[in-house]
């Protein structure tokens, strides 16, 4: 069966198969649903935003001209969407509270006992979850939908640079965990 | 070659150019320290290359595409009314302006020669005519009461409607 690409998807669904954006929705949703959860800590929530996110696409899909990758386009109306979500809900402040450079609070709550194989996967979810919104969208972005640094700057409005300043960080974060936790070999 | 946080995650990331590379190799080589540190960041990026992905609800599509369905089709009924509302309104402002014109016409007396414009100012006399009884003194609060009516029941509908839809 031939697979048909997201312009392709785009061309039938605006001639009027309307069916045809099932197929974009099952395409894209696990990674939406993802970087949302990460962003919004909350899975019914991240579950409505994405609903929204698809309407919002479907009623703009007239407005998609092709000149940068559909993935590119919707992603960033989820980022806006779950951004929009977090100041609407006052829930911003809260989670910039566990801010990026409060490497304390982050590490104190990983306690991670050697020998565990699952361990690493929980904590570094774990991780994922505390960091700030921006961060877990990079982490998300770049590692689980591949994506370039360009690209998620393109997303999130941000220079290649800062994205890189973001992941280096995220990186750090991590890494710092592992050393305080004595996890290099059970990690190797 | 001073060998930072940043260097680091460039040779990560393979953006370090052929000099870059060569000199990081030859620091990494010569200390044991900064080959640890490499081997950690190495790891942690390992690490987030793990990361779950999480899905929605099984029936997440079947769902929305109910909605899109329910939402994006205005029901047929609704536009009918919204139409025929958006009709009343529009002769209705149409004849006042005309009415208006007419007025405003026929207190200049025309020149001989605009004798289609004459013929132009007869047709809208005759059309805004009944308006003007209709506006008259004695039914002219009747009238407004009507319209006040027609236009809050005409907003409620439209408000529903863009509820509906939205």
């Amino acid at each position: 069966m031939i697979k048909l690409t997201d312009t392709e998807i785009i061309e039938s669904v605006k001639r009027g198969n309307q069916s045809d954006f099932s197929i974009l929705i099952d395409r894209h949703k696990n990674k939406a649903f993802s970087l949302l959860k990460r962003m919004l800590k909350n899975e019914m929530e991240a579950e409505e935003v994405l609903q929204d996110c698809y309407l919002k696409a479907y009623k703009a899909l007239s407005n998609f001209k092709g000149e940068a990758k559909f993935s590119t386009w919707f992603y960033r109306i989820v980022y806006n969407t779950a951004l929009t979500r977090l100041s609407t809900k006052k829930r911003k402040i809260e989670i910039e509270m566990a801010s990026i450079d409060d490497h304390n609070y982050l590490t104190s709550d990983f306690d991670i006992h050697p020998g565990e194989k699952d361990a690493m996967v929980k904590l570094v979810n774990n991780l994922i979850n505390k960091l700030p919104q921006k961060n877990a969208a990079v982490i998300s972005l770049f590692y689980l939908d591949g994506m370039s640094c360009e690209e998620i700057g393109e997303i999130m409005k941000l220079t290649a640079n800062n994205v890189k300043i973001l992941l280096y960080r995220s990186r750090n974060i991590l890494k710092d965990i592992i050393v305080e936790n004595n996890l290099v070999e059970e990690l190797r | 070659m001073k060998i930072t946080d940043e260097i680091l995650n460039r040779y990560i990331d393979g953006e370090l150019t052929c000099q870059e590379l060569k000199d990081f190799l030859i620091e990494v080589d010569s200390s044991v320290q900064i080959k640890e540190q490499l081997n950690i960041l190495q790891t942690a990026s390992n690490s987030f290359k793990k990361i779950n992905e999480y899905s929605p609800s099984d029936d997440f599509t079947s769902r929305l595409m109910l909605q899109l369905n329910k939402k994006l089709k205005p029901r047929t009924s609704d536009k009918i009314f919204i139409f025929s509302i958006s009709s009343i309104f529009i002769v209705l402002s149409l004849t006042i302006i005309g009415f208006i014109l007419a007025q405003i016409i026929g207190t200049n007396k025309p020149a001989q020669s605009l004798v289609i414009g004459e013929n132009i100012i007869g047709v809208l006399g005759t059309i805004a005519q009944p308006f003007v009884s209709l506006f008259s003194s004695s039914s002219i609060s009747l009238v407004g009461a009507i319209i006040s009516f027609g236009i809050i029941i005409s907003g409620y509908f439209y408000f529903d409607y863009q509820k509906t839809t939205r």
